[in-house]
C-alpha cells in the first residue's frame, strides 16, 4: 500500500476539498490499521484464550466458545480513536474564513507559517486563533464539526476487518490529547507545535468556549455519533452547592433528555491551576472563573480576589 | 441626562447597544437565565461593578496581558492617544474619542469592543438557544444594564418578544426613570429586580449623582401593578449605607410595600470590577476600601429578618 498523493492545498478552492483530502489520507491509515488489527486479533484468538471470562457469560457458555472468538463473531467492531477532531473543525472554520472567504492570507502563507510553527507571524496566528471556535453554540463553526465528524465516520466505515466488521470511531482518547500532541505540528486553529489538542473527543479546545456551559452543551449536542464521544466540562464547586444543586440537577436532566449526549465528565476547577494562573498569568489569558452568577477572567481579577476564590475552592473540597 | 437623550436619538434604527449576553446566569432571577446587559445609565455610582455600562455608546476595554506589541493600534489611532514603549502600551484616555478603529486592527483582541449594535431578533435568537433550560428550571431572560430603561424602546421590544415565546421576563432597574414609560415596560415584565441604595435623598445624590424621590415613588407604584413580583436589591457599600440606621429605614419602607416584594437581596460590596476600571480608562474610587466581613453582612441580614421580611445574601 502506498500513501495517496492528495491535491496540493494551494490549488484548492474551499475547505470541503481540504476535508476530502484529509479523509483520503485517513482512509489509507484505516486500511493500514486494519492489517495490524487483523494480525493482532488472530494472534490473540490463537494464543490467548480467555477461559475465566468466557465462563462468566451465558452466550459463550451456551455456544461453547471462547470469549475472543465469540467477540469476533457477534459483538465486536474494530475501533479507531480519532484524536483531534475538534482541532480539525476549528482549523477548517478558520481556513475557510481567512483564506477562502476573506482572502486575507494565501494557502501558501499558511503552509509556510505552520511549517515554521507560526514563528515570526504572531499577528497572523492571532487571526487564526481568534476565528470562531467550536463550543460557543455558533453554527458557523459547529457545522464544520458536524461535517468533519460525519465524514470521518463514513471514511472509517468503508474499511472492514477480516471478520467483516466495519471500523468505527471511538472517543476515549484519555491522556493522548496531551501526550500524542507532543508530536503534532502547528495547526491552523492557531495552536502551536506540541501544544495540547482538545481534550476528550468532543470537548472544545481549552479556553475556546466563552459562552458558558449551556452553549458548550448545545454545540456538543449538534455532533452526531455521540455514542462514541467523550466530553469534559468543568464547574466551580459553588455550582453544586446549596440550592444550586437543584439547578444543576435540572441542567443534567436537560442534557440527558434533549441532547442525547450519553457521556459528560464534570470537573470542579482545581486550586492548583488557579494558583499557577496567579503565578504565571501569561499562561492563562482565557481562564474564566464564575463568580456566582457571572464570569470573569481569572488573571484580570485583583490579587486578593484571586486569593478569595482560591480559598473558596479549597474550602469546598473539605 | 441631556447628553444621554441625544445619544439615544442617534441609536441606529431599532437597534440597541448590548455589551454582554450572559448565558447560564443563576443570580438574576429564578432558574437558569440569560442576562442581557444594555449600555447607558443615568446614575454614576462609584462602586459600580460594571463601569463599562454607564456610557450609552460603544467603547473599548484594553487587556494588556493579551497584547503582542504589534503597534497597529498606535499607528491607526487618529488622535495619537496610543503610544508603544518597549514593554507596554500606554493610552491617553483624555485623547480617546471612542472611534473604535483600534478594535478593528488589533489582531490579538487585547483591545475589545464593549457594546455592539444589535437588533431585537439577534438578541432573542441568542437568548432562545437556552430555552430548554429556562423551561425546566423556571428561568428566562433578565434585561440588565446599565439602566435598561435608558434604551426603553429596545427593552420593551425584547420583553414583548420573549413573552410571546413563553419565556419568563425580568428586568434589573435603578428605578430612576419617567413613570409613564416604566409603567409600559413593566406590562411585559414578571419580575423586577429593583435597586435601592439609600433612603436619604441628599446622600443618594451625593454618591450616585441623582436624588432618590423618583426611585422610591416608582417603587411604590411598581408594587401595585397586578401580577408583578419585586426583589429589592440593596448593595451594601462600606461607610455609605452599611449602618443599622439606614437599613432600619429601608425595612420600614419595604414593610409598607406589601406582598409584591418577595425578598430583599443584600449584595455585599466586592471589588471584582476593579480591573475593569483600568481596562476602560477609569479611576476606581473604592481601591482602598476593604470588603465587608461575613459577620457584618450576616448581622444586617438578621436585622431585615427581624422586620418580618425575607432576605437573601448575594455573592
Amino acid at each position: 500500500m502506498e500513501r495517496p498523493v492528495t491535491k496540493d492545498p494551494r490549488e484548492m478552492e474551499s475547505c470541503d476539498e481540504l476535508l476530502d483530502a484529509i479523509c483520503e489520507q485517513l482512509d489509507f491509515y484505516t486500511k493500514i490499521s486494519a492489517v495490524s488489527h487483523n494480525i493482532g486479533h488472530q494472534t490473540i484468538m490463537e494464543t490467548n484464550a480467555d477461559p475465566l471470562n468466557s465462563l462468566m457469560l451465558d452466550d459463550t457458555l451456551e455456544k461453547g466458545m471462547d470469549l475472543y472468538d465469540y467477540n469476533k463473531e457477534f459483538d465486536s467492531e474494530p475501533q479507531l480513536i480519532t484524536l483531534g477532531f475538534v482541532n480539525i473543525a476549528d482549523s477548517l472554520a478558520a481556513v475557510q474564513k481567512l483564506v477562502f472567504n476573506e482572502k486575507k492570507y494565501t494557502m501558501d502563507e499558511l503552509l509556510t507559517a505552520l511549517k515554521a510553527n507560526w514563528e515570526g507571524v504572531e499577528e497572523m496566528r492571532q487571526d487564526f486563533l481568534n476565528a470562531p471556535k467550536y463550543g460557543n453554540d455558533d453554527d458557523e463553526v459547529d457545522n464544520w464539526a458536524v461535517k468533519v465528524k460525519t465524514k470521518i465516520f463514513e471514511t472509517v466505515q468503508k474499511t472492514k476487518d477480516a471478520w467483516g466488521n466495519p471500523f468505527t470511531i471511538d472517543g476515549s482518547s484519555a491522556i493522548a490529547y496531551q501526550a500524542l500532541a507532543l508530536g503534532i505540528g502547528a495547526t491552523p486553529d492557531g495552536r502551536m507545535m506540541s501544544d495540547c489538542m482538545a481534550d476528550g473527543s468532543c470537548s472544545p479546545v481549552a479556553g475556546a468556549d466563552k459562552k458558558g456551559p449551556t452553549a458548550v452543551l448545545n454545540s456538543v449536542g449538534k455532533i452526531p455519533f455521540l455514542h462514541t464521544g467523550l466530553f469534559n466540562q468543568r464547574f466551580m464547586p459553588a455550582f453544586v452547592e446549596g440550592e444550586n444543586i437543584n439547578i444543576f440537577a435540572e441542567y443534567l436532566r436537560e442534557w440527558y433528555e434533549k441532547m442525547t449526549i450519553p457521556h459528560i465528565q464534570f470537573n470542579v476547577i482545581n486550586s492548583e491551576i488557579l494558583k499557577d494562573a496567579q503565578q504565571t498569568p501569561e499562561k492563562y489569558p482565557d481562564l474564566q472563573v464564575r463568580i456566582a452568577g457571572y464570569s470573569a477572567y481569572f488573571v484580570d481579577l485583583p490579587h486578593e480576589t484571586q486569593d478569595s476564590i482560591i480559598c473558596r475552592t479549597e474550602h469546598s473540597f473539605i | 441626562m441631556r447628553q444621554q437623550e441625544e445619544d439615544l436619538l442617534s441609536l441606529k434604527d431599532g437597534k440597541g447597544v448590548v455589551f454582554n449576553i450572559q448565558r447560564f446566569s443563576i443570580n438574576d432571577g429564578p432558574g437558569i437565565r440569560s442576562t442581557v446587559f444594555l449600555k447607558g445609565c443615568p446614575l454614576c455610582c462609584p462602586w459600580c461593578q460594571n463601569p463599562e455600562s454607564i456610557r450609552l455608546l460603544p467603547e473599548i476595554f484594553t487587556r494588556n496581558i493579551k497584547c503582542i506589541r504589534c503597534g497597529k493600534c498606535a499607528d491607526i489611532c487618529p488622535n495619537g492617544a496610543i503610544s508603544m514603549t518597549k514593554d507596554s502600551r500606554n493610552i491617553d484616555w483624555d485623547m480617546c474619542n471612542y472611534c473604535l478603529k483600534c478594535v478593528e486592527v488589533c489582531p490579538s483582541k487585547s483591545i475589545e469592543l464593549v457594546g455592539e449594535y444589535k437588533t431585537v431578533d439577534e438578541v432573542i435568537e441568542e437568548v432562545m438557544k437556552d430555552s430548554g433550560y429556562y423551561r425546566r428550571t423556571g428561568g428566562g431572560i433578565t434585561i440588565s444594564g446599565g439602566e435598561p430603561l435608558v434604551q426603553w424602546k429596545f427593552t420593551t421590544a425584547l420583553l414583548q418578544k420573549a413573552k410571546q415565546k413563553g419565556v419568563h421576563t425580568a428586568i434589573d432597574t435603578t428605578g430612576y426613570f419617567n413613570w409613564d414609560i416604566m409603567d409600559k415596560v413593566l406590562d411585559y415584565t414578571k419580575l423586577v429586580l429593583y435597586d435601592v441604595k439609600h433612603m436619604d435623598s441628599a446622600k443618594h445624590k451625593k454618591a450616585t449623582g441623582v436624588p432618590n424621590e423618583q426611585i422610591l415613588e416608582n417603587l411604590r407604584k411598581t408594587v401595585k401593578k397586578p401580577g408583578l413580583k419585586v426583589w429589592i436589591r440593596y448593595p451594601v457599600i462600606p461607610s455609605f449605607n452599611d449602618s443599622q440606621e439606614v437599613l432600619d429605614e429601608l425595612c420600614a419602607f419595604a414593610a409598607e410595600l406589601g406582598p409584591a416584594v418577595e425578598k430583599i437581596s443584600l449584595l455585599p460590596f466586592h471589588k471584582f470590577g476593579e480591573l475593569k476600571y483600568t481596562a476602560g480608562g477609569r479611576v476606581y474610587a473604592y481601591k482602598d476600601f476593604s470588603v465587608l466581613s461575613d459577620a457584618k453582612v450576616e448581622k444586617l441580614g438578621e436585622l431585615i429578618k427581624s422586620n418580618g421580611l425575607h432576605v437573601e445574601i448575594g455573592k
